[in-house]
């Protein structure tokens, strides 16, 4: 094989330049190479040289003096920045000393400010304008649901409890009791009818057996201070 | 190690007095090994004033728990790789046989003035190193000059390992031949 290869390996031997087989290959070469044998011995030598080199000691001429020189640089750079930082200052700072910038500026701070609390104001009055509304009745979805199931349960609960005969009205007493007795649980509808029966009592002539008081439905009626708005409106 | 510690961390706090500390304590190795790559006195002396500024620019980005020494050997590989190339093209500029003459006889007598405590090195490293590329030179002078292993030199140059051999056997042979010449003249 050639020697070549064996040479460029000899420059590379020192520690963690070969691999392990590659040490070894070399080592085996070196015992039957006589050529390259002798330039591991040259190579050694050189190797002796640099070491020499190496632990030769390397005196800084001057040492005080790089040392200050140093630091002077160092210096210089850093009053170089600060000269610059200061005069980026020094150029910004007349500028807000000018008196029509000022009265901008000032304006343009207060405008803001007013601005904010104009806003806060506004918002706090529509918050509480909507508080009012929410204290003052339920939401008008929910009227609107309950009315018109209400106006269609009370038709067709009218039929059961009174009907109209030769103009007059003619109610079922006992259907009648009921519903005031659980007035407190009356539906919309059966409360609508009772507000019927109210409105109309001038009208109502006859009962199927004794007669209803018409006060004992305005008392019940009375009581219940959301229905009647709820009347009312509709 | 903790009171390294604290001295960068003062002087990133711009503390002067630290970083002259710092300065004080490093600038011989950061010369000897400017000096050893360069072979020229003066050029290492700029070398080192130059790195040690840059640590001063860059002291904030340095992690206190790292070792000092391996970003200071990267900072002045860096400049004198720098320096070489600047070197080597202004030589191919002002290349005539008369010139170089001249120029060097001016350098050799500058820096037997100024460098007479390291002449003797100098002159063996540039015997030796001449003729060598930038990278062979600075591969050769931190593996065996500085005696660095192998990862540290990758670490240092950023070339991979074949590279650093491939740049280390070059210069070896290179050195090889020059000692070989010298031996047959004797």
């Amino acid at each position: 094989m050639s020697c070549k290869k064996y040479q460029k390996m000899l420059f590379l031997d020192r520690p963690g330049e070969l691999s392990q087989s590659e040490q070894k290959e070399l080592q085996q070469h070196l015992l039957t190479c006589t050529a390259c044998a002798k330039l591991q011995e040259k190579i050694e030598n050189d190797a002796a040289i640099i070491e020499r080199l190496r632990q030769t000691a390397v005196n800084v001429p001057n040492a005080f003096q790089l040392t200050d020189d140093i630091l002077y640089s160092v210096k210089l750079q850093r009053r170089a920045l600060n000269i610059q930082r200061k005069r980026w200052i020094n150029n910004l700072f007349p500028r807000f000393t000018l008196p029509r910038l000022r009265f901008v500026l000032t304006t343009f701070v207060v405008l803001i400010i007013a601005g904010f609390l104009g806003q806060e104001v506004m918002i706090l009055g529509r918050i509480s304008k909507l508080e009012k509304q929410l204290a003052d009745k339920p939401t008008v979805q929910s009227h609107d649901i309950h009315e018109s199931a209400a106006m269609k349960s009370f038709l067709k609960n009218l039929d059961q409890l009174a009907l109209v005969k030769d103009d007059k009205i003619l109610v079922n007493k006992k259907s009648l009791e009921t519903l005031l007795k659980s007035y407190g649980e009356l539906k919309m509808s059966n409360r609508i009818l009772l507000q019927y029966l109210q409105d109309h009592k001038a009208e109502i002539e006859g009962f199927y057996e004794k007669s209803i008081n018409p006060d004992q439905i305005e008392k019940v009626l009375k009581k219940d201070k959301r229905f009647r708005q709820l009347i009312r409106e509709s | 190690m903790p009171e390294l510690y604290d001295i960068f961390l003062r002087c990133q706090n711009g503390d002067l007095a630290a970083f002259r500390q710092v300065v004080e304590t490093h600038q011989s190795f950061a010369f000897s090994l400017a000096l050893r790559m360069l072979c020229d006195a003066e050029d290492a002396r700029d070398v080192v004033q130059e790195s040690f500024i840059k640590v001063w620019q860059n002291i904030g980005q340095f992690d206190p728990n790292r070792k000092f020494t391996t970003w200071l050997y990267k900072i002045i590989t860096n400049l004198c790789l720098d320096y070489l190339k600047a070197r080597k093209r202004k030589n191919r500029l002002f290349s005539s046989p008369l010139d170089s003459k001249v120029g060097n006889l001016a350098r050799a007598e500058v820096d037997e003035e100024k460098n007479c405590m390291n002449k003797e090195l100098i002159k063996e490293i540039k015997m030796l190193a001449e003729g060598l590329t930038p990278k062979q030179r600075i591969v050769f002078v931190l593996r065996d000059l500085q005696g660095l292993e192998m990862d540290q030199v990758v670490k240092i140059t950023g070339l991979n390992k074949s590279k650093i051999k491939s740049n280390l056997y070059h210069a070896r042979m290179n050195i090889r031949a020059k000692l070989e010449a010298l031996e047959k003249e004797k």
